[in-house]
């Protein structure tokens, strides 16, 4: 996969005084889907500002593209154009008197003709849901509104890369669910996602690979199984497991006995696996009680109610 | 309210003595209600010009047009030697605004409220004066000395007062018809410095965030009891204003990290209203400008 942006050992420190982000290193691909995960306080939205380049990292180094970004001009235009951020809190983030002008600002600013911003806008409001909001004024729309307006900001900008902090922090279910359909979209589409949460279930859901922060450091950065697994990891960063991943090994930990490695990361998946695992079993209780002329659909019921050994 | 006894005061002290008094009763309480109904109607809030501009029928007419005629009355009304031109101003910024942009009256009168009354308190100002002697139309005797207003203040006053109103109602005209990305889009083709437009944009924003930051705040210190009593009251609101300049601050430095993480190095711009103008609207300013330069040629004339 090609890699589009590469960190290496940066450090950034407010005022002199408080590390946030200590000596990071780590690269993204196009196309991927990236859970950004870490308590309060870990430092991931200081991470995601030095990606956009809003902060400058005191040490270490940004590689864009394999080239490395050091000066104040390439970071200004290269790093911004490339790597979109929405911000956690959409007040700190939303600057316009209307939604379709707050909107149409990144594009403004890249250049572009009338016409392609326009047009821009108008689909990625519809991808938000929030064009009936367009003439609205964003400080009197609900929270989530506001967020689904930041949202819409960064996606008209089309980057190749994306940073959403807390996308789905107030979002209603309906809307939470729609984004993640556009973000899987994205990825498909060969846009880099990677979003900062707390919400390990969406993370696990979601994403390819999680990247686990705890006071500023990276303490992982792997598959989703592979991290979810890891007990001390989850306890170093304050995390829980995902309720999924966590029945799933309740399950199979219990008395039932499962073949194959597979973890569900749905809820669909997690019925398919389990419906899969009773007819395999059921197939081999089939099989040994063949002799006995047992009724197949008794032996099904049987296996679902009684352990299997 | 204050408007509403303030404005009395005016008209009262302007027409003393050039109007039979009935009539100045009748004109001074006519505004004085109007101005006093029309702002008793209390918003959760306050009223941010760019939303009734968003919401204006006027929203779509060529902004362009719109801030050529707002600056072209706007010298007319200034350079007129007529006190009825400012009327005129004032009276058609009003019918426009609320017939032609669809905007409550009251909306339109708290957009000037702020405006109006140090307009008033100006207008007063002007009007009466301290002398040793009874001089004036109306002297009131204050022992050693009397307040006075006299003709020829009510003249200068009439024509000052009317000329400020003149303008501040093209102004707010422009404010609740335009918004304010068109007027940037308008003042950036007619080449004005990008910094001043920057300035301009950012400081009107940010009287409108300060606004629902102290309102928010107030409330916040509301529900936890903060306004129970005098004392607390007073407290409260000195740490609420302290609070405001550090939070307004942060989040003033935030909105620049944001500005600038969307490829923002100066000259802010927006998607703008680009309609054509049409012949019937141009034709209307036409009108529009002749009618009140027709006004104060007459006045020079006679
Ligand atoms: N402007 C600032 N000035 C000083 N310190 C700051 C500033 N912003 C953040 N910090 C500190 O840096 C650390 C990391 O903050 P950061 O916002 O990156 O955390 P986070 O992982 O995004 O947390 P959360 O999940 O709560 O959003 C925090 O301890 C915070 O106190
Ligand atoms: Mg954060």
């Amino acid at each position: 996969m090609t890699e589009i942006l590469r960190v290496e050992n940066i450090s950034y420190k407010y005022e002199d005084k408080y590390l946030a982000v200590n000596n990071v290193s780590v690269n993204f691909s196009a196309g991927e889907l990236v859970a950004v995960l870490g308590s309060n306080g870990a430092g991931k939205s200081t991470f995601f500002l030095c990606c956009n380049g809003v902060l400058r990292p005191q040490t270490g180094h940004i590689y864009l593209h394999g080239e490395e970004v050091s000066t104040k001009k390439q970071l200004t235009t290269r790093l911004r154009q490339s790597v979109g951020l929405v911000f956690q809190d959409p007040d700190s983030q939303i600057i316009a008197g209307s939604v379709e002008s707050e909107v149409s600002f990144g594009p403004m600013n890249l250049g572009l003709p009338f016409d392609e911003v326009r047009q821009r806008v108008d689909e990625s409001l519809q991808q938000m849901d929030i064009v009936r909001y367009r003439d609205f004024a964003p400080q009197y729309l609900s929270g989530g509104e506001k967020k689904r307006v930041s949202i819409a900001d960064i996606l008209a900008m089309r980057s190749e890369m994306i940073l959403l902090d807390e996308p789905t922090a107030s979002l209603d279910p309906k809307n939470a669910d729609a984004l993640e359909q556009i973000l899987r979209d994205l990825s498909q589409m060969g846009i880099t996602i990677v979003i900062s949460t707390h919400d390990v279930d969406f993370a696990y859901r979601i994403a390819e690979r999680v990247i686990v922060f705890a006071k500023g450091e990276i303490i992982a950065d792997d598959k989703p199984d592979i991290v979810f697994a890891s007990q001390a990891t989850l306890e170093r960063a304050g995390l829980k497991k995902p309720l999924l991943f966590e029945a799933w090994e309740t399950v199979r930990n219990g008395t039932v006995e499962f073949y194959g490695q597979a973890r569900p990361r749905t809820i669909e998946e997690f019925r398919d696996l389990l419906a899969g695992n009773i007819a395999n079993a059921s197939q081999r209780i089939k099989h040994v009680s063949a002799g006995n002329n047992t009724d197949p659909s008794l032996a099904k019921a049987h296996t679902a109610t009684m352990p299997i050994n | 309210m204050i408007n509403a006894l303030l404005s009395f005061a005016f008209i009262w002290c302007l027409t003393y003595g050039r109007l039979p008094v009935p009539v100045i009763l009748v004109i001074g309480s006519g505004l004085a209600a109007f101005l006093f109904i029309s702002s008793r109607h209390r918003h959760t809030g306050f009223i941010v010009t760019d939303v009734l501009a968003q919401a204006s029928r006027l929203k779509s007419v060529n902004p362009t047009l719109k801030v050529i005629t707002a600056f072209a009355l706007i010298i007319v009304g200034i350079a007129s030697p007529s006190a009825w031109t400012g009327v005129f101003l004032a009276l058609t910024a009003f019918l426009i605004a609320t017939f032609g942009g669809n905007i409550s009256p009251h909306e339109y009168v708290e957009v000037l409220s702020i405006p109006l009354a140090f307009l008033l308190i100006g207008g007063l100002a002007l009007l009466i004066e301290a002398t040793p002697d009874p001089t004036g139309i109306v002297n009131i005797n204050l022992y050693y000395f009397y307040l006075t207003v006299s003709p020829l203040a009510q003249q200068k006053t009439a024509l000052v007062i009317s000329r400020a109103m003149g303008a501040f109602s093209c102004l707010s005209l422009l404010s609740v018809t335009t918004p304010m990305s068109d007027i940037i889009g308008v003042l950036r083709r007619m080449h004005c410095p990008e910094l001043i437009i920057d300035l301009m944009y950012l400081i009107y924003r940010y009287i409108f965030i300060l606004l629902t930051m102290h309102h928010e705040m107030m409330n916040a210190a509301k529900s936890r009891l903060g306004l129970r009593n005098y004392r607390t009251s007073l407290r409260t609101t000195a740490s609420v204003y302290s609070n405001l300049l550090a939070r307004s601050h942060n989040l003033a430095s935030q909105n620049f990290d944001a500005m600038e993480s969307r490829c923002y190095n100066s000259g802010i711009s927006f998607l703008e209203n680009r309609v054509k103008a049409n012949a019937v609207q141009v034709s209307a300013c036409i009108v529009l400008l002749t009618a009140a330069s027709a006004i104060s040629l007459i006045t020079v004339m006679m």
